[in-house]
């Protein structure tokens, strides 16, 4: 599903972000990649989301090749992903209901799949009733709610959510990562790039952890249990 | 295209205006000055191109004038030379007395029993079969002795030909630059447009919106700036061209001689196909420069 391997990459300005990554992931696995701010956590979605290409190494997903994917091909790519940030980039002159919609509209869904889809979704993650709320007026939870039923909007084969309990309480984060757990249950592949390890260490999930932009440990289950928060 | 791509299109070429009223109001405005220059350049090209059969015709007529004390013996003479010229195809000799009788229908009969017949001209009225052969008789016709005067239409063509010239020389450069500044304020519209929705422009991209459905509300606004540019740039010509027509054909008539004007509707039809064709190119190019440097993939 998601192949790294050996994947270098520096930037203009001439730091190395990340230093022969290899790693890969399966269809249906839920995995935290977590480190430290500078760590190379970022580069790993902006290379997953083919923002950036790397300086060396090859990138596989879902089938494509990212470093000789065509321009034309990079919507279809983009389209089996969903992704959730950590500031929800929602659109705030459309209500909750019409940023879910957004989604499908702009990949050419049907009127009546919208109708039927979208109010599941809404009832997914727990957000029935708030249809036309606009986002200033909801919670930060309730916000990243929203990005996530985006995010799954168009069904993707793989979920990238970073840093998506960044902005949020104890309590909310936990609501959001048992959601994307959820999302993770209906088989679709999670990778979460975070920070915050009561949430990695709620679900005991695979956990890649980055250092200096190279794979320090790649573990199954919480590896921050017995230790003291480092972040 | 889906149906409901069309939709998201529509509504969001329709959000862009309303967003940008202001902008949108003087784009539209710079272009219907634009498309209306070119219309003014184009109903008199329009004319001439109408009319030049008639013209044509016109130039082949010369009128000859004889001087008002020509005997028999020198006006058949002259008649003699006229006869024996090659390119000459009809000759009409319109005594002293015609001339008084057409000056009388002219200016009326109390005026020319005052002034009398023998002050007036005779003259030939002649058709050549070549016009470019017009000038060569003209000239040949002047350095006769007893010829008073030689008319042709000619010479009012060529002033009008001047004229129409100097129209359509300063009309096509005030067209060019109001094309120019049509096309920079068109663009700028979208400019702002296009940061505005800069946000929902990288969301649509991370989802997956392919290129030409990001782009498309953004032509579309372009081609609806220079549609609308081109319907008031339309109605205003057509109104002006009908009164025109109205004045030309009915009092003025007289100035028009044998010339006519193209009819309301054949020219009406023209200039809504030519408006609607260069306001909305007009639009879609003013998108694309806008897009090509503010939306790079």
């Amino acid at each position: 599903m998601i192949d790294f391997d050996n994947v270098s990459m520096i930037y203009k300005s001439g730091t190395e972000a990340l230093h022969g990554v290899t790693f890969h992931i399966d269809p249906g696995e839920f995995v935290f990649i977590t480190g430290k701010s500078g760590s190379g956590k970022s580069t790993i979605i902006k290379l997953l989301m083919r923002e950036e290409k790397p300086t060396s190494g090859d990138i596989f997903v879902n089938g494509y090749d990212l470093l000789s994917l065509s321009r034309y091909d990079l919507p279809h790519y983009r389209r089996r992903l969903g992704v959730v940030f950590q500031d929800c980039r929602l659109l705030m002159n459309k209500t909750v209901y019409q940023n879910v919609e957004f989604a499908m509209e702009i990949v050419g869904e049907s009127n009546r799949t919208i109708k039927q889809v979208v109010p599941r979704l809404l009832h997914l993650v727990d957000l029935e009733g708030k249809e036309k709320s606009f986002p200033d007026e909801l919670a930060g939870g309730e916000q990243a709610r929203v990005a996530l039923a985006r995010a799954i909007a168009n069904a993707p084969d793989i979920l990238i959510a970073d840093e998506p309990t960044g902005n949020l309480d104890p309590k909310t984060s936990v609501e959001i990562v048992d959601l994307l757990y959820k999302v993770n249950r209906l088989g679709t592949t999670v990778v979460v790039v975070t920070h915050d390890t009561r949430i990695v260490d709620r679900l005991q999930q695979r956990v890649i952890r980055l250092q200096d932009g190279e794979i320090v440990s790649d573990t199954e289950g919480s590896i921050y249990e017995n230790e003291a928060c480092e972040y | 295209m889906k149906p409901v791509s069309i939709k998201y299109i529509l509504i969001e070429s329709f959000n862009n205006i309303v967003r940008n009223k202001v902008l949108f109001i003087t784009s539209i405005f710079t272009v219907c000055v634009t498309i209306l220059l070119m219309g003014v350049v184009g109903i008199l090209l329009m004319n001439v191109s109408y009319n030049s059969d008639t013209m044509m015709e016109e130039m082949l007529n010369i009128t000859v004038y004889v001087i008002p004390e020509a005997d028999e013996k020198t006006l058949n003479d002259i008649q003699d030379v006229l006869v024996a010229d090659a390119h000459v195809t009809e000759i009409k000799y319109v005594s002293q007395m015609d001339a008084y009788q057409a000056g009388i229908e002219l200016v009326g009969e109390e005026v020319m029993a005052e002034l009398g017949h023998e002050f007036l001209p005779a003259s030939f009225i002649v058709k050549l079969d070549d016009v470019t052969y017009a000038h060569i008789f003209v000239r040949n016709m002047k350095a006769m002795s007893n010829i008073y005067e030689v008319k042709y239409s000619s010479e009012a063509y060529e002033r009008a030909g001047a004229i129409s010239y100097t129209i359509r020389y300063v009309c096509g450069v005030l067209t060019a630059l109001l094309g120019i500044l049509s096309l920079f304020l068109i663009s700028n519209t979208i400019k702002i447009t296009v940061s505005a929705s800069k946000e929902e422009v990288t969301i649509m991209r991370y989802i997956g919106a392919s290129e030409s459905r990001i782009k498309a509300p953004f032509y579309l606004q372009g081609a609806f700036i220079g549609f609308l540019g081109a319907i008031i740039s339309f109605i205003i010509a057509g109104f002006g061209y009908n009164y025109m027509y109205t004045r030309l054909e009915g009092d003025l008539s007289e100035y028009m001689g044998v010339l006519e004007l193209v009819p309301v509707p054949q020219m009406l039809l023209v200039l809504l196909g030519v408006f609607l064709l260069y306001g909305i190119g007009l639009g879609i190019l003013g998108s694309f420069f806008a897009i090509r440097k503010y939306l790079k993939a």
